[in-house]
């Protein structure tokens, strides 16, 4: 019996020695991520974390053309020949809040806020000698710029526009700090549309001083943040903000530099990276796999060329071009196996690969445009100037201050031509609602329906929101 | 660790050799005193056995304090008898109770098991045609709820033990083969559903001795982490002493769909499209799409497998190959297996031993469910009017519905799995009663998916190449004690210990734009769209024991304990304990009862422990869940630049799910066993429930994982065989029933952050399903479809008014949704019927399930009155017009403007999934060698058999939906009883025979 006592002990303490020895190996990590401290570990790791930023922005749900696509759906540029129920409800204005496109919109756009929050909060002390004050400033801003861009976004769809009732209408939460991060669990409360004006103003403001003009490669003169995006992006805000004046001094902060950003000579200026894109996200063919349920051109094309092909050109909209003469329609369209006319813009259905034009030179020529015509008491020739350098480009006359009876006719004008200009770039919603008129002349949701104030031109607050707790009001209509 | 192992295979080499020996002769037979050959005689609480011979004689060689001597064949009582230098032994006819049951780490009577156990025997599986073991399982155990979840070939089966176990932590069993705990993480999905494909497809059904499914804390507890799902132990057959028998199968069949959609032909739908939607123009031309995409369904199975032995080794080899192709066209799948298991005892003090197994599946896959590229939803929804075929006869290139005669005849939808499962063992007596045994097993998966598209069917083509391995390995080693103290008092112990660990990889390579669709692959894109490799690992290092104790043959009493430590687990919480502790009485060897001659048996047992779950987010996903990531690569990329970006927060609390687990039953033997009952109930306890803890999505992510909510599943099961009639002219009928009802319910979410519903319920969202505190885990919220005005041909909705009363409404909003039913069974379970004279038998086999609801999303489309781009359901034809106004009308009239809401969700989309099924019935002639006087061959049987050739639905789905057997998501706990033109279960007719020589 000694003997099997023995044995007992022996092979007690193997078995309690291979125990030990196995424990050592559960400490495994994953190998295709980080840990949030390794992300801003060193400048390297830093500056992917603020690509990272850029990289969030480009998906489908923002300004991978969902945003514009709803804006599309809402207004009257396009026909809705699709199948998703959740855009059909936009289409005929029966959202409610428990649409599964719109809660993507909102999350994805979050998501790009808290990744530029933490590179706010965490890049200016990263412990690496390298790693310049200068720099660390550059990627503050870059991640400044782009959260002003992602809360501009949010705003339009869920809030009401400026001009009703000056900003006084529920917008969106602010969120300024990386706190999900640490996994706690956060409820802000609904921001006024004009306080979340105030903070993309804050940021822009900001990160202007600390950005570049340009990069070293056309993809990220064209594609990061730099002085002449913030002048864009400012001119437009304060275009929707009715703050004339400072859109025509920020629009002049690109229509200035006339080397960097110019009119294009024809229209093959899409995806280009030329002098026309002032702000574009960077679409590459590897990008699919994170939009691949659509991407603008996946929308704007004909089915048969692998699209979706969900957004034919309405009616309305051709009528609004001349058809003889307008390069803009003459040469940018094509025909679809339905029998339906839809855009050139974004010729690559199979990969989405079309960078989504964010900010082009010709919207600061047109807001400027629109600022002087709505700053002038008489009819501007300054604005018809800067408009003909469009038309000329179009083929089509110039046009002349006698044509305009009054100020507001030229600024319909304007507004006339920011559509056919901008078609399927995601403005004309908002261009519509900033100037108080419907999103639609005919068809369900016409006039009263899809006027400024009314209840379904906002966006539902994700019911989910609600339901968990936070203190976000919805908007009138939805509860 | 080599070393380690050397100095214990020392060690025991060195206990070994001092032990002493005795040799012990004798022979067995029947209670006919006829010679029994290959009953099997091992020394009471050892390894160390032998066989008898041809004469039924037997030599073995015992060690001097061995003082029993245990002797068993299948079919008879096991005998225990004390040893004697001659020993002649008579075995009498089975008693049910005394079969063996497998369970963790050993084996246990199951007259004396305190655990609840169903064993299902192999034979009862048998050359059902379906490629996977838990279809097969179906309806076989009570509690062991089975789900279909589609008809598409590979597809895998919803499997719940006792309900559901988890929220968002996975729900699956722990299936362990030979002792190996399978890989079963998803490797790849349905194409076009979120459901993982069956990752035991590679599991041939013949090879398989028995399957017990371990139901309580008191059997699962000895898996720690990983019990609470219950544990489903497959054991493989092994060879037998005696002449060496060879047995051959074959079985022919051919399916088609139990159910179809009935949709417009192109003149109803034209006719529909211009009547209520007035639409103008409409092409003139038509297409039997339904009829081109279906065709009928073929499997073909051919099985050879031959097992023998002598006394000192046994072996069974085992091949098989199915054939299989679907209802559908584009879907075929092939299985190729093969193993080899044998034992070998190489001295008195050492056995060793390896089961291995090596196999193919081969698929030619389909798209199914929410995908347009899918055969059967296109067949419903292609427009009807719209033809495949150009004048010329060539495909033509069609809009947002593909040309699905262009995809199943120009792409490749290829997926390839191999897998090899082994183990080998050694095993050592090392004294009396005592044993170790250290074992080393495998289980290697590798999966290959190849994907081409031609030019036609996505634009300039497109191609991609997946090949992902899951390679896992563990070892075990155990030592086994065993006592006699006599008049049935004996005490056993196992203790052991485990390492495993498994590391997945995969590769995946895209491209687009070929050259020509000749070229097939991915090297000749223009284009690489993706370039992705990965690795993931996890290891689980554990430490467990088990005393069983029996005294008097009357009470039984048995402890479990385990150990765990988890890679997967916060560094706060990666080691955790697990127990259980149970006693089981038999009454019936109380001298009262025992010479009442009635009764066989009768036993009450308790049970009452903790078992965990580590399936955090199901599987792999979950791996790191605990830390905070910013996740890299192609994902957060931008215009050429590594790129970071946040997708986890830390929680380095994390830790396991944990369930206490409490059972009891009684059962009853009765009439010399003519009737076996067994009941039990149960209440099982959930907390620190794995949530996905909602988060604000304002803070950028959506989930965190948290342990939070605790949740009840309490249930009862009733089980009963009888034997009805058994005559002595040899005609024969048995049933087995089994029944089971399980209530789920979420006792608390009580924490911050959880939603809370207008009337103050707490919720955790899952679309029109929602885990609800105070109701179960998947409750539908939906708004209540009143029906259609037959005054007005308005289509109406019952709503709430601001106050919450309830009110007439038009229209579908998301404040007027309410709770109208759950997703999970009141009961269910299965029937089986025997009829047996002289070698004929008729088996009938009835599968249950009553109470669920099913929400059929294809009626979404196939019903919505306001689209005009799919082709509809006939009942669409019957909408409210002045002409059909008498109340029949179905369908709002065109001029409402509830139409447009029509197809929104509400309960108009919700059915009774409750039906009983014929799951099987064959016919079957037995002819035995014998009867012929000849020996040419031993047996032969023919038979004919049908799978689910009737299946009686509740009311409403007739003219309007499918099949009740449905979860187009697979195993989730969560996403229950819903459906997305999921493909229905196949109903197959075959015909087979199996001669064994």
């Amino acid at each position: 019996m000694k003997k099997y006592i023995k044995s007992f002990v022996i092979l007690g303490s193997v078995l309690c020695l291979l125990t030990t020895a196995c424990n050592d190996q559960l400490n495994l990590q994953p190998e295709q991520s980080l840990s949030p401290s390794a992300a801003f570990a060193n400048e390297l790791a830093a500056t992917a974390s603020l690509i990272g930023v850029y990289s969030f922005a480009q998906e489908l749900n923002v300004f991978g053309s969902v945003p514009a696509i709803i804006g599309d759906f809402q207004a009257d540029n396009v026909d809705f020949v699709g199948s998703f129920p959740t855009l059909q409800d936009i289409k005929t204005y029966i959202q409610i809040s428990d649409n599964a496109t719109i809660r993507s919109a909102w999350s994805n756009h979050y998501r790009v806020i808290l990744a530029a929050n933490a590179v706010i909060k965490f890049a200016p002390s990263v412990d690496d000698k390298g790693y310049t004050d200068a720099k660390k400033k550059q990627h503050v801003a870059e991640a400044k710029f782009m959260r002003a861009l992602t809360y501009f976004s949010l705003v339009n769809l869920w809030g009401q526009p400026f001009t009703f009732q000056n900003g006084a209408t529920p917008g969106v939460p602010i969120v300024t700090t990386p706190d999900a991060l640490d996994g706690k669990a956060i409820l802000p409360a609904r921001n006024s549309v004009a306080e979340v004006y105030a903070q993309i103003e804050k940021d822009l403001t900001e990160a202007s001083p600390d950005l570049p003009a340009t990069y070293s490669s056309a993809d990220q003169t064209r594609g990061r943040a730099t002085k002449g995006a913030v002048a864009g992006l400012l001119s437009r805000l304060y275009l929707y903000k009715g703050d004339n004046a400072k859109a025509i001094t920020s629009a002049d902060g690109v229509l200035g530099a006339t080397t960097l950003y110019n009119l294009a000579a024809n229209y093959s200026f899409f995806d280009q990276n030329g002098v026309e894109d002032v702000f574009a996200i960077q679409m590459t063919i590897g990008d699919n796999s994170r939009t691949g349920s659509g991407g603008w051109a996946s929308f704007y094309n004909p089915a048969e060329k692998g699209a979706r092909g969900d957004c034919p050109m309405a009616p309305s909209l051709i009528a609004a071009f001349d058809t003889t003469s307008d390069k803009r329609y003459t040469t940018m369209r094509q025909l679809g196996a339905n029998k339906r006319f839809y855009t050139t813009k974004f010729p690559d259905a199979v990969n989405n690969s079309d960078n989504a034009p964010i900010i082009r030179t010709t919207e600061v020529l047109l807001n400027k445009a629109e600022a002087l015509a709505k700053s002038s008491t008489t009819v501007s020739t300054d604005a018809i100037t800067l408009v003909n350098r469009l038309r000329t480009r179009a083929g089509l006359a110039a046009l002349a201050a006698a044509d305009f009876a009054t100020p507001q006719a030229l600024v319909d004008a304007i507004l006339d031509e920011r559509r056919k200009e901008l078609c399927f770039e995601g403005h004309r919603r908002m261009d519509l609602l900033r100037n108080g008129k419907s999103l639609r002349a005919t068809g369900v949701g016409a006039g009263a329906l899809s006027a400024p104030g009314a209840t379904r031109v906002v966006m539902p607050i994700p019911q989910r929101e609600i339901d968990l707790g936070a203190a976000l009001p919805q908007n009138a209509g939805y509860q | 660790m080599k070393k380690v192992l050397l100095l214990l295979s020392m060690t025991l080499l060195a206990i070994s050799s001092v032990l002493a020996q005795k040799t012990v002769t004798g022979k067995v037979s029947d209670d006919k005193g006829e010679a029994m050959v290959g009953a099997s005689i091992v020394a009471k609480g050892t390894t160390n056995g032998t066989v008898t011979d041809a004469n039924g004689n037997f030599s073995l060689s015992v060690q001097k304090d061995v003082t029993t001597l245990v002797i068993s064949f299948v079919g008879f009582d096991v005998v225990e008898a004390p040893v004697k230098d001659v020993m002649n032994i008579t075995l009498a006819e089975n008693k049910a109770l005394n079969e063996v049951i497998v369970v963790g780490y050993g084996t246990q009577s199951q007259r004396d098991k305190v655990s609840s156990v169903a064993r299902i025997d192999g034979s009862d599986i048998d050359n059902m045609p379906v490629v996977g073991i838990q279809q097969m399982l179906q309806g076989q155990a009570a509690g062991v709820q089975i789900v279909g979840t589609s008809g598409m070939l590979g597809a895998n089966a919803a499997v719940k033990i006792r309900g559901v176990g988890s929220i968002n932590a996975g729900g699956n069993p722990l299936y362990v083969v030979d002792g190996v705990p399978l890989n079963d993480d998803a490797y790849s999905f349905q194409l076009g559903s979120s459901t993982a494909l069956n990752p035991l497809v590679n599991l041939n059904p013949n090879d398989i001795e028995s399957i017990s499914v371990l139901k309580d804390a008191s059997g699962t507890a000895i898996y720690g982490s990983r019990g609470s799902n219950g544990v489903i132990l497959i054991t493989t057959k092994k060879g037998k002493v005696g002449r060496n028998s060879v047995s051959v199968d074959y079985y022919t069949g051919s399916s088609k769909p139990s159910f179809l959609l009935d949709m417009m032909n192109p003149d109803q739908y034209r006719k529909f499209l211009t009547d209520y939607q007035g639409a103008t123009g409409l092409a003139a031309t038509g297409y039997d799409w339904q009829k081109a995409l279906l065709k009928t369904g073929r499997i073909t199975n051919y099985g050879i497998n031959m097992s023998g032995g002598t006394e000192k080794t046994q072996y069974y080899i085992g091949g098989s190959y199915v054939d299989q192709s679907s209802y559908t066209i584009g879907n075929t799948l092939n299985q190729l297996s093969g193993r080899l298991n044998f034992t070998h005892r190489a001295s008195d003090w050492l056995k060793v031993g390896a089961n291995i197994s090596l196999s193919r599946v081969v698929s030619d896959r389909i798209y199914s469910d929410n995908s347009t590229f899918a055969p059967l939803t296109a067949a419903y929804l292609q427009d009807p009017t719209i033809e495949p075929f150009d004048a010329s006869g060539a495909y033509k290139r069609l809009g947002f519905i593909p040309n699905l005669l262009a995809i199943e005849d120009l792409s490749v939808t290829d997926y390839k799995t191999r897998r090899t499962i082994a183990n080998a063992f050694l095993e050592f007596n090392l004294a009396p009663g005592l044993t170790f045994k250290t074992d080393w097993g495998i289980d290697q998966y590798n999966t290959n998916e190849t994907f081409r598209f031609p030019d036609i069917v996505s634009a300039s083509g497109s191609g991609e190449r997946i090949t992902r391995d899951d390679n896992k390995w563990l070892t075990t080693n155990t030592l086994n004690y065993f006592k006699d103290f006599g008049k049935g008092t004996e005490f056993r112990i196992v203790a052991g210990q485990s390492f495993e660990t498994s590391l997945y990889e995969d590769i995946d390579v895209a491209g687009s734009g070929f050259a020509a669709d000749a070229l097939r692959n991915v090297i000749s894109a223009a284009t690489k769209t993706t370039t992705e490799a990965t690795r993931s690992e996890w290891a689980l290092n554990s430490f467990f024991v088990r005393p069983t104790f029996r005294l008097n043959d009357k009470y039984s009493a048995e402890v479990s304990f385990r150990r765990d430590g988890s890679s997967r687990f916060g560094a706060n919480n990666r080691f955790g304990n697990f127990w259980s502790i149970g006693g089981a009485y038999l009454i019936s060897n109380e001298n009262f009862l025992k010479n009442v001659k009635a009764i066989q048996n009768i036993k009450v047992k308790v049970s009452y422990g903790l078992v965990g779950n580590d399936r955090i987010s199901g599987g792999r996903g979950g791996n790191f869940a605990s830390l905070g990531l910013y996740g890299s690569g192609i994902l957060s990329d931008y215009s050429g630049l590594a790129g970071l970006r946040p997708t986890q927060a830390a929680n380095p609390d994390l830790r396991w799910e944990q369930t206490y687990q409490f059972n009891t039953g009684l059962s009853f033997d009765l009439f010399k066993n003519r009737i076996s009952v067994e009941a039990e109930y149960y209440n099982n306890n959930v907390k620190d429930l794995l949530l996905d803890f909602p988060l604000s999505e304002v803070s950028g992510l959506t989930s965190i994982s948290r342990n939070v909510g605790k949740m009840n599943n309490t249930g009862v099961e009733l089980s009963l065989n009888t034997i009805n009639i058994q005559t002595a002219g040899g005609f024969r009928w048995t049933t087995r029933f089994n029944i089971a009802a399980n209530q789920n319910k979420i006792t608390s979410l009580d924490v911050p952050g959880i939603a809370k519903d207008p009337e103050g319920n707490r919720f955790l969202d899952n679309g029109i399903l929602r885990a609800v505190e105070g109701k179960s885990v998947a409750e539908f919220y939906l708004s209540p479809y009143k029906g259609i005005n037959q005054t007005n041909g308005n289509a109406e909705w019952m709503g709430k008014t601001s106050t919450g009363a309830d009110t007439i409404v038009t229209s579908v909003r998301a404040a007027d949704r309410r709770y109208v039913g759950s997703a999970l069974p009141k009961f269910f379970g299965g029937f089986t019927n025997v009829l047996s004279y002289k070698g004929f038998e008729l088996n009938t086999f009835l599968t249950f399930s009553a109470g669920n609801n099913v929400f059929l999303g294809e009626l979404n489309f196939t019903e919505n009155p306001a689209n005009n781009t799919f082709n509809k359901s006939k009942a669409l034809l019957n909408y409210w017009s002045e002409d059909n106004k008498s109340g029949a009308a179905t369908f709002p009239a065109k001029t409402s403007t509830s139409r447009n809401f029509f197809a929104s969700n509400s309960t108009n989309q919700m059915l009774d999934g409750s039906y009983m099924r014929l799951r099987n019935v064959t016919l079957s002639y037995t002819l035995r060698g014998k009867q012929l006087g000849t020996k040419a061959f031993e047996s032969a049987r023919i038979y004919v058999s049908g799978m689910n050739l009737w299946t009686m639905r509740a009311k409403g789905w007739e003219g309007r939906a499918q099949d009740p057997e449905v979860s187009d998501a697979g195993n989730s706990n969560v996403r229950q009883g819903r459906s997305f033109f999921t493909p229905p279960q196949a109903q197959t007719i075959q015909v087979g025979a199996s001669v064994t020589f």
